[in-house]
């Protein structure tokens, strides 16, 4: 029931996950193992380093605290080998700092801890996209087509009109289509702001867009996740 | 051991005060005493010449009485016998320089080379000597001399030299012993500023200098010291009191999430309870993330974190996408979110944190007023946002009003403390996150952190409105290195 919202469409990706801690590696390498992708798991720097040098990944997930050999140090260390593998950071410490030294050894995008697991994955498609370039101009998902450049959206032949907001909101959720959009996703997609108080921002557009796309049919495109967030089905 | 002793007593206040204030005591000392001497030197010579001069005008009533020139000789000699203490001595002079006569006890002096010109009064070896021209003489004299040995005068002056030297010795010695004693009135509480200061710890902050009510400086150091320390005092307690009830605080979510795990662990269930379950899990560990991170974000602006990580910031952008942020959501509880139009308001601030200060004003604002209208009340909830520039005091004034449940009087004081409820049974307990009582010690805490100001208004029944001061970035300095940016990146992409 909960496993089958990681399972995607998609591109099996190979990825390896640089985590010493053993709670949060398992859950790393089973998770993304569910989601349909080829894990690899290990447990300190030196055997990370090694791994990310003799293998070809499409992504890595480091933690910047190993207890062996520090997270930026390994990150640099493979980039002055000329391994150019997107590398996504997690860290616990979250500073505006932390974030900078990240990026300028090299990581391509940065988690802070504790972080939803529909964010890892989606950070990690965005990251491998980054890579493989593909520009596409028309979303669809199921019955639903969304062009980027008309800015049309179209449910099994008829035209919906959306808000500004609304179509940027089914915009990201068709990028991630059959996976789990966390609140805090879309609400820094749609203003840059991760807001995590008492009023649900994303709730009411949820609803309008619901409204408008999904009024009138039989099969709901658009279905809550409780505890988790949103996401767009197209079976 | 000995030598360190004597480094520190030599770089004592003390010892360097009393150093200082015997060398000033010898200085002046020697200055005034140099001086005495010296007038007394002058007074005395002063003295012998108009007696010397006087025997002048005497001699000269002398010679015009008509006297015979032997009467007169006899009579010089013997004046000069009556004066031999003092060698005087009387000695005439023909208008070539030559000696005519002189009394028999009078020193050997050369010649006069020039007799002229006359009057003049001087000082040859240790004679004082005064020249007068003697016109109208019987016997050829044009000149004489009339002198006298200064012999007393320079005995005179030893005598004192030996008093000023023992007054001297004297002042040298007593001046640092009583310097010594009086310094002590100084230094005392200042040393026991020091060893009562170095006893100090931070578990022990009741502590505090003793003030001995002398209105002096010391006392006012001392003042300034305990007023230090009762503000250390106080931000100690409130730390102490924050770590606690922080922990308090995330034992709540912790106990939920341990209670279902423990259920679910706790004999076997259909998937549906144990997604239900999990779900439950999911919900605390949200809460407790986000308590974690407003607890982050409070540590901060303490730190003044949000000075490291400036950059320029148009604030009224900040405030648009949060109001567009919150409008829908208001909209749909009945409430009218309006906005009057913004400014460009620049300043050099930290963006996550300004956004963290609209967003927390706006949740707070929605979810008041949301309270008052949720009850079936008549009318509509209303939210006014204004941000206007006071040029004179450069900075940016944003006010949020609302016209919600309004804050008692009794609660304003508290309302920026961290975990102050206003509504304890109601914010709490839904598990909804952002009722931890954090929201407005943030805000308070961001805008200190930008050295501004908030105030908060408020009537029960009627409504709140919060006002804050954020300083603009300096216009007159910012703008032409703005440009001078913008003209850079020109170049730039020409050139590529």
């Amino acid at each position: 029931m909960i496993t089958d919202t990681f399972h995607r469409r998609v591109d099996t990706m190979h990825l390896l996950v640089i985590e010493d801690d053993p709670v949060l590696g398992k859950a790393l390498h089973r998770g993304l193992s569910d989601a349909g992708h080829v894990c690899e798991w290990s447990r300190n720097g030196q055997k990370g380093l090694h791994e990310a040098l003799t293998q070809r990944f499409d992504a890595i997930v480091l933690d910047l605290l190993l207890p062996d050999l520090g997270g930026l140090e390994l990150l640099q260390k493979l980039r002055s080998q000329g391994v150019r593998t997107p590398v996504l950071v997690l860290t616990a410490l979250g500073a505006v700092d932390d974030r900078v030294h990240g990026l300028n050894a090299g990581a391509d995008d940065y988690l802070v801890k504790p972080f939803a697991f529909p964010e890892l994955l989606a950070r990690l498609d965005a990251i491998s996209r980054r890579v493989l370039d593909r520009p596409s101009t028309v979303l669809t998902a199921g019955p639903l087509s969304l062009d980027l450049t008309t800015r049309r959206v179209v449910r099994e032949g008829n035209e919906i009109s959306l808000t500004p907001t609304e179509f940027s909101l089914l915009e990201y959720l068709m990028r991630y289509v059959g996976q789990v959009v966390t609140r805090k996703m879309l609400c820094e997609h749609l203003w840059e702001s991760d807001w995590e108080g008492v009023t649900n921002v994303v709730e009411v557009h949820i609803n309008r867009l619901r409204g408008k796309i999904d009024r009138g049919y039989d099969e709901p495109l658009i279905q809550t996740v409780r505890g988790r967030g949103y996401v767009l089905r197209a079976t | 051991m000995f030598f360190e002793l004597l480094r520190t007593t030599f770089r004592s206040l003390r010892f360097r005060l009393l150093l200082w204030n015997a060398l000033a005591v010898a200085l002046t000392g020697f200055v005034v005493l140099a001086s005495v001497r010296e007038g007394m030197r002058q007074t005395l010579i002063m003295e012998l010449d108009s007696a010397l001069e006087q025997d002048v005008g005497e001699l000269g009533l002398l010679l015009r009485d008509g006297s015979s020139w032997e009467m007169i000789q006899e009579e010089l000699d013997r004046k000069a016998a009556g004066h031999s203490l003092r060698e005087w001595f009387v000695r005439f002079y023909d208008a070539e320089g030559k000696t005519i006569w002189s009394n028999s006890t009078a020193p050997d002096l050369p010649a006069l080379k020039n007799p002229f010109p006359a009057p003049r009064t001087w000082t040859s070896g240790e004679y004082r000597m005064v020249l007068r021209s003697m016109p109208a003489m019987q016997n050829r004299a044009s000149s004489v001399v009339v002198g006298s040995s200064t012999a007393f005068i320079a005995a005179d002056l030893s005598r004192i030299d030996q008093q000023v030297l023992g007054v001297g010795a004297a002042v040298l010695v007593l001046s640092p012993l009583v310097g010594w004693f009086l310094m002590r009135r100084v230094t005392k509480p200042l040393a026991n500023m020091i060893d009562a200061t170095a006893r100090y710890r931070p578990a022990k902050m009741y502590e505090r200098l003793e003030v001995r009510n002398t209105g002096d400086e010391l006392d006012r150091l001392a003042q300034t010291i305990n007023g230090f320390l009762d503000r250390i005092a106080e931000h100690l307690e409130q730390n102490h009191a924050f770590l606690a009830n922080s922990a308090h605080e995330l034992r709540t979510p912790l106990a939920a999430i341990r209670s279902s795990i423990e259920v679910a662990l706790n004999g076997n269930r259909s998937p549906e309870e144990y997604s239900e379950l999990l779900t439950d899990v999911i919900d605390g560990c949200t809460n407790l993330e986000t308590l974690v991170n407003q607890l982050l974000l409070l540590a901060e602006t303490d730190a003044d974190l949000v000075g490291l990580f400036r950059e320029d910031v148009d604030f009224s952008q900040v405030v648009a996408r949060s109001v567009d942020m919150f409008q829908a959501a208001a909209e749909v509880q009945g409430i009218q979110l309006e906005v009057d139009p913004l400014p460009p308001a620049p300043m050099r601030a930290n963006r996550y944190h300004l956004r963290q200060l609209m967003n927390n004003l706006l949740d707070n604002a929605i979810k008041f007023t949301a309270q008052r209208f949720a009850d079936g009340q008549p009318g509509e909830g209303r939210i006014h946002v204004r941000l206007w520039r006071d040029e004179p005091r450069g900075q940016a004034v944003l006010e949020v009003s609302d016209n919600g449940v309004g804050i008692g009087a009794e609660h304003l004081p508290q309302l920026f403390e961290r975990f102050y409820r206003v509504d304890p049974s109601r914010t709490r307990g839904e598990g909804s996150p952002g009722g931890s009582g954090l929201g407005l010690s943030i805000v308070q805490g961001i805008v200190l952190a930008h050295e501004g100001k908030i105030e908060v208004r408020s009537s029960p029944g009627e409504g709140t409105t919060f006002t804050v001061r954020l300083p603009l970035a300096d216009t007159d300095a910012e703008t032409p290195a703005a440009e001078g940016r913008t003209e850079e990146k020109v170049d730039a992409g020409a050139n590529s």
